[in-house]
């Protein structure tokens, strides 16, 4: 065990009687061969713990009590005020969460609106169909009126 | 202490102010103790303990058993002290009273007890008006008040290494002053 170590163990554990198992043994080892760390022990407790010792305890003067129970008697039961503040929160209508609702409700009624009228999945091959139509309605082909087509090479591949 | 039952902290947070005296009377000496060694004076530490049991009641329905009941009231006082401190401590923390009235008990004792005794009083309130609230906090409910570092690590809801870097970096600055103090240097 080095100095750093053992001095943070005085300060700590070792002042306040709370080293753990291994750790007496390791620390005694240390004081044993070094000196300042031994005096160091020393003028901590005589310097940490021995001006708090024997302090005399106060007692609360009685005007504590009697002020306390004048607030508390002026005051609602805590349980009752508990209550009345969960009652305000969820009771009392307040300009924020009557703006929130509303917007929430303008926001669902917008999303119900969008959802009646959006396109129904795609279908490749219903495309398909509806662009030959749209094709054939507006570029027939190029057939007379007699249901012939207008030039021999057309004839003859068409 | 007396001990406070689950039953008569019920009672109390119902707003039965007998049961709540039995709080109180369990508790106040600790709390009055705490914040007038964390303060520094008497006027303040009445003050603060006044506030802490009017929070203790107005928040008695929301105690959750979580912590021991003492264990939650030394964290309310704990919290109001620092917020006093950090509100007021600059200007108070300067002059750290030593009140002669501390013990009227004393009055009656040796004139060579009176005088250790008080010179032991300014000895600690000196030591500790040169800690950070933090550090002042860990050593009073260590020191003053017994408290196992759990217990502080509970009160403060820190970790229990942080408890132990504050009592060591608080004692640290204590053994520095008194270095100063007497001109030895280890």
């Amino acid at each position: 065990m080095d100095c750093k170590t053992a001095r943070d163990i005085i300060l700590t554990d070792y002042l306040d009687d709370g080293m753990p198992a291994n750790q007496p043994a390791e620390l005694a080892a240390h004081l044993a061969t070094c000196a300042a760390c031994r005096t160091f022990a020393s003028q901590a407790r005589e310097e940490l713990l021995l001006p708090f010792d024997k302090l005399p305890r106060l007692e609360p003067p009685e005007a504590i009590w009697q002020a306390v129970r004048q607030g508390i008697s002026s005051r609602p039961s805590p349980a009752a005020n508990l209550l009345s503040r969960l009652r305000t929160l969820l009771l009392a209508p307040r300009p924020l969460l009557a703006l929130g609702s509303v917007t929430m409700l303008l926001l669902s009624a917008l999303f119900l609106t969008h959802v009646g009228t959006h396109p129904q999945p795609f279908d490749p091959e219903a495309q398909l169909d509806y662009l030959g139509y749209l094709l054939e309605t507006n570029n027939p082909p190029n057939v007379d009126e007699t249901g012939g087509y207008s030039s021999p090479i057309e004839e003859y591949f068409l | 202490m007396r001990e406070v039952t689950n039953e008569t902290i019920s009672m109390a947070a119902a707003g039965d102010t007998a049961a709540f005296e039995i709080i109180y009377r369990a508790h106040a000496g600790l709390i009055y103790n705490t914040t007038f060694r964390l303060l520094g004076n008497r006027e303040d530490a009445q003050e603060t303990t006044q506030e802490v049991f009017l929070t203790v009641y107005r928040k008695l329905p929301s105690f959750a058993h979580r912590a021991s009941l003492t264990t939650w009231i030394y964290r309310i006082a704990v919290n109001q002290a620092i917020n006093h401190l950090r509100k007021h401590g600059a200007a108070r923390q300067q002059t750290v009273e030593f009140d002669e009235r501390i013990d009227e008990r004393l009055a009656t004792s040796r004139v060579e007890d009176r005088l250790e005794h008080q010179a032991r009083e300014k000895i600690v309130a000196g030591l500790l008006a040169r800690l950070s609230p933090e550090q002042r906090t860990c050593i009073v409910l260590r020191n003053l008040e017994g408290l196992s570092y759990e217990d502080i690590a509970a009160t403060l809801q820190v970790n229990i290494n942080t408890v132990r870097s504050r009592l060591k970096r608080a004692r640290e600055k204590l053994m520095a002053m008194g270095r100063k103090r007497s001109g030895n240097g280890l």
